[in-house]
């Protein structure tokens, strides 16, 4: 399973590829990066990208994640990744924002590892 | 030698003149000597002096005019007239149409016709009283034109209608010719008395500004007072004329006072001086007025003839008559009586040639009644009542002194026992007037320098407590402003502290994010480490030493991203007490760039912490060549993040208005340009209308809603980068196109 992640943080992927050191050694989970909403929908352009879900930071410079989110739900229409959103600022405004636009799940900062690995076990 | 004297008197004149000209607003000359005018005149370049000398000439020179004594002098005064007339022509002269008049007076003076020549001076005069101009010399000379005219009834009218018109309106000055004038008509009435108290009021006048005139009326009251037959008091004033006319050296009062003075030593019988004093009367004359030269002859031969020095007195006699028929000279004139066929009636009388004396003494008599000169007339009429007495002619006798009382009756004169004059008593009474006028002058003025003493006191009173209210008023004001002061130093400080607390609160959500985002790291990465460990003993446990070397590795590459992570956050907790604290004002170097990118950071995420919903395109083209500079950091970093948050104020706003098709977009460059560091943040946003251009760096000036912005962010922006970095804050905006902040520091 390719999951793409996107965020500004460039320290993401260390944490990513730490945290599922073993998913990634067995190779039940595989992980790409982007580091911004630009980054993403390029990357999500190349045909044979085969990301089934995607975890995107809400604040970031330049394209926000909500804005990603919009792109991917209107172009990626058979059949679109999943979307996960992770902001720091849990908000209602926000949270509603990213259902609006189609979001499949939505994380808060810090993110709790644990969950998240039950979440792409599911 | 002498001609050297007299180009020093003539210089002197010049000066005296030209002095006089800046010294007096008013331009009369009185006592000038008119012989220096005349030398002062021919060398006058100017028109304006010319006139200014010709108008002084004239004011002295038309005193003597009409008196008979000169016709040369007449026409020379009417030349003086006539040329001030041509001069007229170019230049303006003030009473031209009064000099015209003048002029016209004195041509039929010429022509001897007197009462044409009397309406015109009276017309000059009135013409002249239009700018109240003092014309006492003038006023003067009409006296002459009722001598000879002989209407004296019209003299006493025009001189008393001019005596009240001068003493209610002024000037002062024509004033004593009209007392001069009232005197010669009372004289001609014989009433000595008023006469002499008339003349003595001119005399008092004229002392003060006209010393010919003045020296004539002393001749004229000695004379009188002679005449009167009061002697002593004759004398009194003779000495007073005779010792003013040492200063004042004029012929014709000379002329006068010998005459009277031989005449008052024939009537004490002391004939030598008598005799002496006409000759020295006929020496002096010098064959300059005649009139005078024949009165000096007759009193010559009166006195010859009193010395039975008899075919002397009738030479002398006979020449007087030459001279008087050749000036057709009345028996009575303003220079004294022309007694000549008196004269002839002494002379028949002492040689006992009875008939002609008579007949002398007739002739006299007529004469003088032609010349209505009452005075004579009375002496006459007695001296005929005594002579036909003498003669046994008690008809002729009685006819006589019937007319002497008849006339004396007529004039109903006041014969005072005394014979000094009313004006002497007054003067007594003026004098005494004078002293108590004086005293209550003393009384009134001590009177005045109390009230004014006390008005003083009251004044400085009241001003001293204005003063000191206003001082109150002053004072409470002064404190009621260092509250006002004090007051708005602490809203000042309050607003400074608002504007700080609200870029702070702008801050705190970035912050937040910002310090969140490395302690996730740190709490994450640790977490990790800790399974890493338990990992790698259990891989120690397994002997897979490999395996334990790469978890080793990774434990320390963890290591590091949690110290990295955890110096980021100390990093934005520090530069947020920087920021939160007051400037240190200390320079150190720094790294414009790091400085740039953080404060722009942190100002997208405290505007993301408020909205949302904001999105911004963020811009960097940061210059590394720029390297460390000198600023002081928060400072430079709290105008960076003004500029920036106000950049996406901006663009925000726009979006709202703009929702699709509109990409906000927010660039924050540096360069390195000219040896000086330029910081641009632009936008593109809706731009500074250029209507509040000018005011966006005044303090307080916001385009935000109330409650949204302290209006100090750009002013602090301003004075940080002015004052304290001697930079420059510039602007460019184009509106609806966005606006363009660039701050230049010097390196």
């Amino acid at each position: 399973m390719k999951i793409l992640v996107v965020d500004d943080e460039r320290d993401i992927q260390t944490l990513f590829e730490q945290r599922f050191r073993k998913e990634i050694k067995d190779k039940t989970l595989e992980f790409a990066f982007a580091f911004s909403g630009e980054d993403a929908l390029t990357y999500l352009n190349h045909p044979e990208h085969q990301t089934v879900l995607i975890l995107s930071d809400i604040n970031m410079p330049g394209m926000s994640g909500l804005e990603l989110l919009r792109h991917i739900k209107q172009k990626y229409t058979a059949p679109p990744p999943l979307v996960m959103m992770i902001t720091a600022y849990g908000d209602a405004e926000n949270f509603n924002r990213a259902k609006e636009l189609g979001a499949d799940d939505f994380l808060t900062k810090p993110v709790d590892f644990n969950y998240l690995k039950e979440k792409f076990r599911q | 030698m002498n001609t050297i004297l007299k180009k020093a008197v003539v210089v002197c004149c010049i000066l005296s003149l030209w002095l006089a000209q800046y010294s007096f607003a008013q331009d009369y000359c009185f006592n000038c000597n008119a012989d220096s005018l005349v030398q002062v005149l021919h060398k006058a370049k100017t028109d304006d002096e010319k006139i200014r000398l010709l108008t002084l000439l004239i004011d002295l020179k038309v005193f003597d005019v009409g008196s008979g004594e000169s016709s040369k002098s007449d026409s020379l005064v009417l030349e003086n007239v006539q040329s001030l007339i041509k001069l007229s022509a170019k230049q303006k002269v003030k009473n031209i149409d009064a000099y015209k008049s003048l002029s016209d007076a004195l041509q039929s003076l010429v022509k001897k016709n007197y009462l044409a020549a009397q309406s015109s001076f009276i017309k000059s005069i009135s013409l002249f009283d239009k700018s109240h101009r003092k014309i006492p010399r003038l006023l003067a000379a009409v006296r002459y034109t009722y001598n000879s005219a002989g209407n004296q009834e019209d003299r006493l009218r025009f001189y008393t209608d001019k005596l009240h018109y001068y003493l209610i309106n002024g000037p002062f000055e024509n004033v004593a010719p009209c007392y001069h004038g009232i005197g010669g008509y009372y004289l001609y009435k014989a009433d000595y008395n008023k006469a002499i108290s008339n003349y003595l009021r001119a005399a008092a006048i004229y002392k003060k500004f006209d010393n010919q005139p003045y020296l004539n009326d002393l001749g004229v009251i000695a004379m009188n007072y002679a005449n009167w037959g009061n002697n002593e008091k004759a004398l009194e004033y003779f000495k007073l004329a005779i010792a003013f006319n040492r200063i004042v050296k004029d012929n014709r009062t000379w002329n006068l006072i010998y005459n009277s003075l031989s005449g008052i030593n024939r009537a004490y019988k002391n004939y030598p001086e008598a005799l002496l004093y006409a000759d020295s009367a006929l020496v002096l004359n010098n064959n300059h007025y005649r009139t005078f030269m024949a009165i000096s002859y007759v009193e010559k031969a009166l006195t010859l003839i009193c010395m039975n020095r008899l075919p002397e007195g009738l030479y002398n006699l006979n020449h007087a008559k030459q001279i008087a028929d050749s000036t057709h000279t009345k028996v009575y004139t303003a220079s004294g009586g022309m007694e000549i066929d008196f004269g002839y009636y002494q002379y028949y009388s002492a040689i006992k040639k009875y008939e002609e004396a008579g007949r002398s003494l007739k002739t006299a008599y007529e004469k003088a009644v032609d010349a209505k000169s009452n005075e004579l007339q009375l002496k006459y009429l007695r001296e005929l009542s005594f002579f036909y007495g003498e003669q046994l002619n008690v008809t002729l006798a009685t006819e006589f002194m019937k007319k002497f009382f008849d006339l004396t009756d007529q004039l109903n004169l006041e014969h005072s026992s005394f014979k000094v004059a009313q004006y002497e008593n007054e003067e007594k009474e003026i004098l005494q007037n004078d002293s108590i006028n004086v005293l209550k002058q003393h009384t009134a003025i001590q009177a005045a320098t109390i009230k004014k003493s006390n008005t003083i006191l009251w004044g400085s009173l009241i001003a001293l407590i204005i003063i000191s209210v206003s001082l109150f008023f002053v004072f409470r004001q002064y404190q009621l402003n260092k509250k006002i002061l004090s007051s708005l130093r602490k809203t000042q400080r309050q607003l400074i502290l608002s504007e700080k607390m609200a870029s702070l609160g702008e801050l705190t959500a970035g912050i937040a994010h910002e310090i969140q985002n490395p302690l996730n790291f740190v709490n994450n990465f640790s977490e990790i480490n800790t399974e890493l460990i338990a990992e790698m003993k259990l891989e120690i446990e397994a002997g897979n030493l490999e395996e334990v070397n790469a978890i080793a590795s990774d434990i320390d590459a963890n290591e590091k991203k949690i110290t990295q992570h955890g110096k980021r956050a100390d990093a934005i907790v520090k530069g947020m007490l920087q920021h939160s604290r007051s400037s240190t004002g200390v320079k150190e170097p720094a790294n414009i760039n790091a400085l740039a990118d953080e404060y722009l950071r942190l100002a997208y995420h405290g505007l993301r912490a408020k909205d949302k919903s904001f999105n911004a395109t963020m811009k960097m083209d940061f210059d590394e060549g720029i390297g460390n500079i000198n600023i002081i950091p928060q400072d430079i970093g709290r105008v960076i993040l003004n500029l920036i948050t106000n950049a996406f104020y901006a663009v925000t706003e726009k979006k709202q208005q703009l929702p699709v098709g509109y990409e906000p977009t927010v660039s924050v460059s540096t360069r390195r340009r000219n040896g000086k560091v330029e910081i641009k943040v632009a936008d593109n946003g809706n731009g500074i209308p250029q209507k509040v251009l000018d005011k966006i760096f005044q303090p307080f000036f916001t385009t935000k809603p109330s409650g949204q912005g302290t209006g100090l962010g750009l002013s602090m922006s301003y004075e940080i980068i002015t004052k304290g970095h001697g930079g420059e804050l510039k602007v460019e905006t184009k509106e609806g196109e966005g606006a363009e902040f660039t701050i230049i520091l010097p390196v």
